[in-house]
């Protein structure tokens, strides 16, 4: 990776972006029955869970190693025996998963050693996967996909499978990795899998724990996740497929599966608007030599019709898009397919993989200049940009609701945190049906503000 | 809960999956109440790693809870981005600047503001880019006062942010900028932020402005921190009885505030655990006495009016406080009336704060409901038994590291505020001063006390007991209703509220009417497999009586 992107001021106001510890904690809970356990102050703990549930409105258990100041003299490792051992006790989990945090790596615990021991001492205790995500480093994003590859990296071919345990299918079988996405377009996923007869391990899966029903009898862990099985098979897969940015080599899980177990691997951005959906599936058909099923032509169909029907709302329309490196990339290509003229597109993260993106990509239809793209950028630095810029609309997370609110210009909540609007996790934005319903979001923020706004023939907008 | 038998196997029930030294440390954090005796009860011990605690950390307590609702006080994290993020307004601690004078209107609590710490600063120390920042904020903003909050990582590489806060200071002229060592590692729970915070704003800030404020009948309320508009409810019924709020620690407070919260005549403590310190120093420093107060729970509020006035003692504000009282129970009154039908005989669990666990049982009480279980998150041994367990309980490692202020009269702004006389008349009429019975003594016996209740614990209570409504937070919300109980949040009243006061009071009462009442989970389980288990159950058992089809459905 480059040197990270400086920032214009030596602090940060109104951040873009949360710590490693809470994708890694987010992560882990796409595993079947894996608690987390974060390496550090309990704080690290109660904040993320507290930030998560909010997002999810679902129960997220997160434990801790609790660290005391002599901890923080003597070094952790008997508090994360501890914190394993009365994981497992308590809630039987088939995966331990724990996450550094900076007090850990301050003081500079070696955790994979001390998970050597503890294992040793304790043959009874189930993998323990560790990953190292100090919160100065980096962003959640980051945490994130170092958790997925930390995964990988400990179980796929690791452990020895029973018989049936080995995966059996007449179709190919897929390893599928996605960024930050929301448990809705995860089920979309599964559903085109299922159609094209893929079989297909997503990680992290985490569709029905951090979206799940209501529970007719008490579970210690909530049900569903990727099986602990199917990630220890990962390495017999036909191949697999990265969905997101174009991220370093050493956070991706694809890239690490070929390297070590020759899966051939291959990546693409995340399916929203008809490019990148077409591409999206073309390289699923490819890898695994499968056919595009005639339904999605339908939808895809369905969608073209709607982007004519939404042009005359959306075209020249200013947008400013902020959030995640992937969740960015995906708004930006759609914004250009629909006739909108993304002005300003910021992400909180460093990496410089943004910019490295958009810059390639064609100059929008409605765009005059080129985007201002931003990284390492925060809400304050962005505050002065966009008051000057006076877009028409935002995209972006819950916490972008401050300018919009001073600047009277609407936001559209898209991607993490969303606290302050409802359904958060049913959001859909991947694939043809996908990217109408975001489409039928923004069309309809953008006349809800034509109409509000009217003083005469406000009947039909 | 008279059933002791079944109590006793609940407790064991808890316990059972602990290994055998984390069940007997546990398991003195579980009493059954026995109203009569004195019982001892294990609070404000580490939590057990891995132990899936409520707690929350040290820069919380401080940064979050205490500072975070003061509006003009500029918040600096330093540290890595996480903390500055997660603490960002997520008390919901509400500030209002309506009718305020210009100088009071600047408010910073809608900002995050952090040092951003990168491994660079983590390996070279952070002092620089602390500095940095302090003046780019001020520069920015020209504050009256800054905070600089300490995370983990600050307290190992060693950054003295008092020394750069005390330059600041200097260089600024202006500014006053003073730091709080609140490192997440440091306490047992969000508690040890409490005092930390408050220890610093009572060396920095108390008494430091000698404007003297106008007004009758001078009070400040501490440990009340504007959850959903509670203070400005409070505020507005002070106002009504003729009573002057000179400050409130801390919510909708302003710096200006608190500097001359010193010429107060009475300081009326709500929550006892966050802020007893404070109120303590305040006596011993400037002569003002403390009473407990409580203003969650009509009745309570109408006590705590009483209290005040019977106080100052002034004919005047007696009446005026018992026309207020009687003018604000008849919307309660009819609220009451109204509700009770429906809540009446149910039962409810409480597990949070420091205090909310036992002030909201005077709400429960209103509503004719049983608080079957109760306990706090960080609470310590004096909340639950009582003050006078204080001067028996052993100062521990984890104390003795938070610095514990050597106060002494301070010569010139100490007033006598009552004479030794005038107190021991109004003790003898009822009037307690320092005093504070705790949760235990208001409790029914046979009811469960717990704590630092575990996640795990948690969910076995819900399991054996289903109550009608569980008070808790956020991370226990969706966990609790994943079981068909309504969970209430008692740190943001889910959004709800204000609920202290009289006006509060009838917006719990609503509140909880509905929630226990609701037919939402009623609807669990399709009608066609509630069939099948109704046919299964037929064929098998033709006694079973209906109301447990149901719930087996």
């Amino acid at each position: 990776m480059d040197k990270p992107i400086e920032k214009p001021y030596a602090h940060a106001s109104n951040p873009c972006r949360q710590c490693m510890p809470l994708g890694a904690s987010w992560a882990f809970k796409g595993i079947e029955s894996c608690m987390p356990v974060l390496h550090g102050s309990q704080g690290c703990a109660t904040y993320i869970r507290r930030y998560m549930i909010s997002h999810f409105r679902e129960p997220i258990d997160i434990a801790s190693s609790s660290f005391d100041e002599t901890t923080v003299i003597f070094g952790g490792e008997a508090n994360l025996e501890k914190a394993v051992l009365n994981v497992h006790r308590q809630y039987h989990p088939r995966v331990i998963g724990i996450g550094t945090t900076c007090l850990s790596e301050t003081i500079g615990d070696d955790v994979d050693r001390f998970i050597i021991r503890i294992r040793d001492k304790y043959p009874e205790l189930p993998p323990l996967i560790p990953v190292s995500t100090p919160s100065y480093q980096g962003t959640q994003e980051e945490g994130f996909l170092r958790t997925v590859q930390g995964t990988v990296k400990t179980l796929a071919g690791q452990y020895q499978l029973t018989e049936e345990a080995i995966p059996q299918s007449d179709g190919p079988l897929l390893n599928l990795f996605m960024p930050m996405i929301t448990p809705a377009d995860i089920r979309w996923l599964k559903e085109v899998l299922s159609r094209m007869k893929i079989k297909g391990t997503l990680l992290p899966d985490y569709s029905d724990t951090l979206d799940g029903g209501m529970w007719s009898e008490f579970h210690p862990m909530p049900p569903g996740g990727t099986a602990l099985e199917q990630i220890i098979a990962m390495d017999r897969a036909d191949g697999s497929l990265e969905l997101g940015s174009d991220y370093p080599a050493e956070w991706r899980p694809g890239y690490y599966l070929q390297k070590r177990f020759g899966v051939p691997n291959a990546r693409c951005g995340l399916p929203v608007g008809i490019d990148s959906t077409d591409h999206f599936l073309s390289i699923l058909s490819e890898i695994t030599g499968q056919e595009i099923p005639g339904a999605c032509e339908q939808a895809r169909s369905r969608l073209i019709d709607a982007y004519g029907d939404a042009h005359k709302y959306l075209f020249g329309k200013k947008v400013v898009l902020f959030g995640d490196t992937s969740t960015v990339e995906a708004l930006y290509r759609f914004a250009s397919e629909v006739g909108l003229d993304p002005v300003l597109c910021f992400t909180g993260s460093p990496s410089g993989i943004l910019e490295k993106t958009l810059e390639k990509l064609p100059l929008p239809e409605a765009s005059a200049n080129p985007p201002l793209i931003k990284e390492n950028f925060d809400f304050g630095d962005a505050e002065a940009l966009i008051e000057e810029l006076q877009p028409d609309l935002l995209i972006g997370n819950s916490k972008g609701y401050k300018i919009s609110r001073k600047m009277d210009i609407p936001l559209l909540r898209v991607g993490f945190p969303i606290h302050d609007r409802f359904g958060a996790s049913r959001q859909r934005m991947l694939g043809y049906e996908g990217t109408a319903s975001l489409l039928d979001r923004v069309v309809n923020e953008v006349m809800e503000r034509k109409q509000s706004k009217s003083t005469v023939g406000y009947t039909y907008i | 809960m008279a059933d002791t038998v079944k109590t006793e196997a609940v407790i064991d029930k808890m316990l059972e999956k602990y290994p055998a030294k984390v069940a007997r440390k546990r398991k003195k954090a579980i009493v059954v109440n026995d109203k009569d005796a004195q019982q001892e009860i294990q609070a404000n011990v580490r939590t057990v790693p891995g132990i899936i605690t409520q707690r929350g950390c040290t820069y919380a307590g401080c940064k979050g809870v205490v500072l975070g609702p003061t509006r003009d006080i500029v918040n600096l994290t330093h540290g890595p981005i996480g903390c500055g993020f997660y603490s960002w307004l997520t008390r919901r601690n509400q500030t209002s600047v309506q009718g305020q004078t210009p100088e009071n209107q600047e408010n910073f609590m809608t900002y995050c503001f952090s040092t951003d710490m990168q491994d660079s600063n983590i390996v070279f120390g952070g002092e620089k880019k602390l500095r940095q920042s302090i003046e780019e904020v001020y520069e920015l903003f020209h504050p009256k006062a800054i905070g600089v909050f300490a995370t983990c990582p600050v307290g190992l590489i060693g950054d003295d942010i008092h020394q750069v806060s005390k330059e600041c200071t200097q260089k600024f002229g202006d500014c006053n900028v003073f730091a709080f060592s609140c490192e997440g590692y440091k306490g047992v729970s969000q508690s040890a932020g409490h005092h930390i915070a408050n220890n610093q704003l009572f060396k920095h800030v108390i008494g430091t402005s000698d404007d003297y404020p106008e007004g009758k009948y001078k009070i400040n309320l501490l440990g009340e921190y504007n959850i959903g508009g509670d203070a400005f409810v409070i505020e507005d019924i002070l106002e009504k009885c003729g009573i002057t709020l000179l400050s409130t620690m801390s919510g909708n407070s302003t710096y200006k505030g608190f500097a001359s919260s010193h010429h107060a005549d009475l300081n009326g403590i709500m929550c006892h655990r966050s802020i007893n310190y404070v109120a303590e120093m305040m006596e011993t420093k400037y002569g003002i006495p403390w009473i407990k107060v409580n203003f969650i729970g009509a009745d309570a509020s109408a006590k705590s009016l009483r209290k005040i006035a019977q106080y100052f003692g002034d004919k005047e504000l007696i009446d005026r406080v018992e026309k207020v009282i009687s003018e604000e129970m008849v919307a309660v009154e009819e609220a009451r009336k109204e509700v009770l039908p429906k809540t009446e005989g149910k039962k409810a669990m409480l597990f949070v704060g420091g205090s909310r666990a036992h002030h909201y049982q005077e709400l429960f009480k209103e509503l004719g409901m049983k608080s079957m279980a109760a306990g706090y998150e960080f609470g310590h041994r004096g909340d639950y038994e009582g003050r006078e367990v204080l001067p028996s309980i052993k100062v521990d490692a984890d104390s003795r590291n938070i610095e514990e202020l050597t106060v002494v009269k301070d010569e010139e702004k100490f007033k006598s505020r009552i004479s030794e006389e005038q107190k021991t008349k109004l003790e003898k009429a009822g009037l307690k001063f320092r005093d504070y019975e705790g949760l235990m003594s208001d409790m029914e016996s046979d009811t469960l006390v717990i704590d630092d209740l575990s996640h795990f614990e948690m969910e076995v209570l819900i399991k054996e007991y289903k109550p009608d409504v569980f008070c808790a937070g956020i991370k226990e919300k969706y966990a609790v209703q994943k079981m068909g109980v309504p969970l209430k949040q008692l740190h943001s009243y889910d959004y709800g509220g204000p609920y202290a006061g009289f006006e509060g009071a009838v917006n719990f009462y609503k509140d909880i009417a509905r929630m226990t009442n609701s037919k939402i989970w009623d609807l669990i389980g399709a009608p066609w497999e509630k069939e099948k288990t109704l046919s299964a159950s037929v064929v098998h058992d033709t006694k079973k009586p209906e109301k447990e089809e149901k719930e087996s459905a």
